[in-house]
């Protein structure tokens, strides 16, 4: 459980060789990263290995971390997303996600986070909330080339013959998603309160 | 490239939508431009949103215990690698200063070539060795052989039940011999004294003289020494030949199968 008088960056820390600070980022990043490892691998064994796997990483390599580059939540996200693709992608996982495309992973309330401190647990809602409100603003069209690349780890290649598209388009459509969600999270302060949690 | 081009890449590569070219190419670029770095930031920072956005489940309680246990062991497995790692470089800066490093080496280099030198040598002396055992085998195996014919000759003479004498067929030689033959094991030692010794290119030849009038029939080749003595020793002499005599001839070397050149001593059984 963390508290309001923990550091705002326990990277710094765990570079430094704390270990028990690790504890403190589970508490912290864990459900968040854990609901990303269960939406793109779809089943809690891998998402659980792969989520214990991205903070053994994120310990080995804290040192790398850089505070003025982004938040500890995009860096531990990043790393999280980026090992669950893999293993996405080595256990050629998509064809069974296809077959249970639609169907939702069904969360047991009483496994809803309520760790990580009472202030940071508010922040964070606020901004999923914010967030949510962001992603509803784009056009559907948009939002979906960003599920597929983000969620799904598909190339822009890929999406195209997804979409029956062609790649220019996808792409074009990819950054305009991106520039939108980036103003309109400007907008509503969004990234000052992310670097904050 | 164009900068704005570098921030359309910006948006792609936070979703993970280029190659890993243009993700070093985006990269390098933002090293010297602070409005791209911070707009991949951003991007970065708003595709994590994406995660964020998602309801958040709470992992196991054990998964938390075992990612902990997992990094205590593992870090405490890194401390005593470093530790040991540590500890043998400065075993190594304390026990064994450069110099000693060289000498120990130019004492092993030392050591190598005179134990090379002494290697060489002990080979060379045990090959001469071992010519001098094969040279003892062979004197050794050729003074058994000697003794063993000298043992059958003797056993010859004892058993022998015919004694004769072969006397030189002029009065201008001294040569002559004595015969011993055991008819019964149809064997016989002739020992020849005051034979002149005869060249490369000749040989004393023995014959059988037949008792049936036939032409004598050879009984062997033999050399005489400085001396002019000599010995043959006949095994299996013919059963059905009637022995006569012995008569010697000198002969081409390797002898005839019929006597060519004079008598020079003969006898009668």
């Amino acid at each position: 459980m963390t508290n309001d008088a923990t550091p705002r960056n326990l990277l710094p820390a765990i570079a430094a060789g704390d270990t028990v600070a690790v504890a403190d980022l589970y508490d912290r990043h864990g459900s968040v990263l854990y609901a990303l490892l269960l939406k793109i691998l779809g089943d809690r064994p891998d998402a659980q290995e792969v989520l214990q796997e991205s903070f053994v990483q994120a310990w080995r390599r804290a040192a790398d971390f850089d505070p003025r580059r982004g938040s500890e939540t995009a860096w531990l996200v990043s790393i999280a997303r980026n090992r669950a693709i893999d293993r996405l992608r080595s256990r050629n996982l998509r064809a069974i996600r296809e077959e249970e495309a639609g169907r939702e992973i069904p969360i047991d309330a009483r496994s809803v986070d309520t760790d990580g401190g009472a202030e940071r647990q508010a922040i964070l809602g606020e901004l999923r909330e914010r967030m949510q409100a962001a992603l509803a603003e784009l056009p559907e069209p948009q939002r979906s080339v960003l599920e597929l690349a983000y969620f799904q780890g598909l190339s822009q290649s890929e999406i195209a013959t997804e979409l029956g598209e062609p790649l220019g388009t996808v792409k074009t459509r990819t950054q305009l998603a991106m520039k939108k969600l980036r103003e309109r999270l400007k907008d509503l302060g969004w990234f000052d309160d992310a670097r904050r949690v | 490239m164009m900068h704005e081009e570098y921030e359309e890449l910006a948006a792609l590569e936070a979703i993970g939508g280029v190659t890993d070219e243009e993700s070093r190419r985006l990269e390098e670029h933002c090293k010297g431009c602070s409005s791209c770095r911070h707009a991949l930031d951003d991007y970065r920072e708003a595709a994590a949103g994406l995660a964020i956005a998602l309801p958040p489940v709470s992992p196991r309680r054990d998964a938390r215990d075992s990612l902990l246990i997992q990094i205590q062991t593992e870090a405490v497995a890194d401390s005593r690698v470093a530790e040991a790692t540590e500890d043998a470089a400065a075993m190594r800066r304390r026990t064994i200063p450069s110099w000693w490093s060289a000498a120990a080496a130019v004492l092993f280099l030392a050591l190598f070539g005179w134990s090379e030198l002494r290697l060489r040598a002990l080979r060379e002396e045990l090959t001469l060795l071992e010519t001098e055992k094969n040279a003892v085998i062979t004197e050794n195996m050729r003074l058994g052989n000697d003794v063993q014919a000298a043992r059958s000759r003797l056993d010859t003479i004892r058993s022998a039940n015919q004694l004769f004498r072969l006397a030189a067929s002029t009065s201008s030689t001294a040569a002559s011999a004595n015969v011993f033959m055991d008819a019964t094991h149809r064997r016989a030692v002739i020992v020849f004294t005051d034979l002149e010794q005869n060249d490369e290119a000749h040989s004393y030849q023995l014959w059988i003289i037949r008792g049936d009038m036939k032409p004598p029939m050879s009984a062997g080749v033999f050399d005489v020494d400085a001396d002019g003595g000599g010995e043959v020793e006949l095994h299996d002499m013919p059963v059905d030949v009637p022995i006569a005599g012995l008569a010697v001839t000198l002969e081409p070397r390797g002898g005839l199968s019929a006597p060519s050149g004079a008598v020079l001593l003969q006898g009668k059984a």
